[in-house]
Parts: structure tokens; sequence; C-alpha cells
């Protein structure tokens, strides 16, 4: 989408990521996998981190589980590795099952703002369950503002 | 970036969590960086925007109460409201998005079902895309 309301606005162009999500197995800590992206924008992905270049980003991850049983709790965060280690960034996104704690809360949301290349992963938070939930797929939408 | 825009065209912000009726009470006052304020209710965005509201419920408990709203008061039509379903015993009970263009955000009930309060959560959330920076 581009725009130009005023003569003193910035021209702003969104580009937008698509991509799917996979995770073999299950189990806490564990990075989800990304498969084919589309869009207009190009992300550059090895093992499930995304290296993103200089600029801002809205992250969106929404992950499908089939879980072993309604008592299962799966969180799941965007992470991102700025100063040499991971830290979660964003809000914490959940998934729904009967008698969760949480509560409609399927999205993890993160903003991107950086100077530098940064990589950013989406993990498994916290799993709790009586046995190993299955995949079921899901996708990424990745936002990126630039100007033009 | 190679240019320095005077804020932020692309983020989120959020609502403090409040245990109300409807969400006619939830305020959107946590800006992130995206440099909102918040009077009486309504979030100035500053420019027009695209928004995208989906408000977020704890487990409170209350199976009997759900919740339309808007992300504007004002709006009648029907495919730009979204729907938060009681918590109940069932499955995926996600809210649905709310739609608005816009330069404020304000929750507003559209129509509420059942009895007792819901516990609107932080995650209650407006993704927004600025289309003047």
């Amino acid at each position: 989408m581009t725009y130009k309301i005023s003569p003193d606005s910035e021209l702003v162009e969104f580009r937008l990521a698509l991509a799917t999500l996979s995770l073999a197995t299950y189990s806490q800590g564990a990075t989800y996998q990304l498969a084919s992206t589309t869009g207009n924008l190009s992300l550059s992905i090895s093992s499930g981190v995304i290296t993103l270049p200089a600029g801002r980003y809205m992250l969106e991850a929404y992950p499908y589980v089939d879980v072993v049983d309604q008592n299962d709790v799966i969180k799941f965060v965007w992470q991102e590795n700025s100063s040499g280690s991971y830290v979660d960034v964003g809000i914490l996104g959940q998934v729904q099952v009967d008698g969760d704690a949480i509560g409609e809360r399927d999205v993890a949301l993160a903003t991107i703002d950086t100077l530098v290349p940064v990589d950013v992963k989406l993990i498994v938070k916290t799993l709790t369950s009586t046995g190993t939930p299955t995949d079921e797929g899901g996708c990424i939408v990745v936002w990126k503002e630039e100007a033009l | 970036m190679s240019y320095t825009p005077s804020r932020p065209a692309l983020g989120y912000i959020q609502a403090t969590a409040v245990v109300a009726s409807t969400s006619d009470s939830v305020v959107f006052d946590i800006p992130n960086d995206m440099q909102t304020t918040d009077s009486g209710g309504q979030t100035d965005l500053i420019d027009n925007s695209i928004i995208v509201m989906r408000l977020s419920r704890d487990n409170d408990g209350t199976t009997s109460r759900s919740d339309v709203y808007y992300a504007n008061s004002g709006l009648t039509d029907f495919k730009y409201r979204g729907r938060m379903p009681s918590e109940n015993n069932n499955l995926f009970q996600i809210s649905e998005d709310a739609f608005d263009y816009a330069s404020t955000v304000e929750p507003t009930n559209a129509r509420s079902a059942g009895t007792g309060n819901i516990s609107f959560t932080v995650e209650s959330h407006c993704r927004i895309w600025r289309l003047n920076t």
C-alpha cells in the first residue's frame, strides 16, 4: 500500500511476507521451522531463524496444534537476538484448549525496530502436557515499514 | 532505516486489564512505542490508520457472557465488528478481529449476551498501520 497525504508526510510502503510453520516434536524451548515463504518481502531464514535487516517490523505467529488433552498449556513467543542471546519480545500467544488459564489469546505479536540486522525466531515458551502434542502447521506474517 | 519518520507507521497498542460487563470499559492506554494517547477512553492514533482490534479475556469462569464489539463508536456495519465468545467448556474460543480505518480507537460494545463480567486482559491489542507518518 502506498499513500501520500500531505507535502510534509513521509511516503510509506508496507511489505509483507508469509511463511508456514512446522514443529517436528513439541517440546519446551523448541524453535518452529519456517517454509514456503511468499509475499513482497524476502526473508532470510536458516533453521527457523529469520535474520531481519535494519528496519521496523511487526511479527505475527499463528501456530496450530492438536493437543493431547484439554488440560494442555502451550504458549509460544517471539524472541530476538540483538545482544548475543535470545530474549522474549512482544505478546505471548497461547494455544486454545478447554479450561486454559489465559483464554482468547492466540497470536504471538512483536515489533522489531532495529538499526542493525537482528535474528528472530518463534519458540515454544511453555509446554504442559501429559504427552506430546501434534503439530498441525500454522503460519507467520511479517510486515515491514519502508520509505519509498 | 534510510529515513526518519516522525512516528512509527507499523505496530500495536495494548489495553490495561479490566473486569467489566462490556467492552465499553476497555481502554487502549498502553502505547508501546506508537506514541498514542488516551483521553476519556478514546485513544488518539494521531493519523488515520488501518485498525485491527482483538480483545482478550482471562479464564474468568463467566460461561454465560459474550460480547460483540466495534473498534470505534458510531459504527454499524456488521462486517467491521468482532466477537468475544463466553468462557465456556469449548475449544478454540478465540476472539474475532474488529476492523476500522480511523484516527482513534474506542472499543464500543455492539451487543452483549448473557450475564456477568468479563475479565479483559492486557493482551487485548490493536494492530495499527498508519498511512501518514
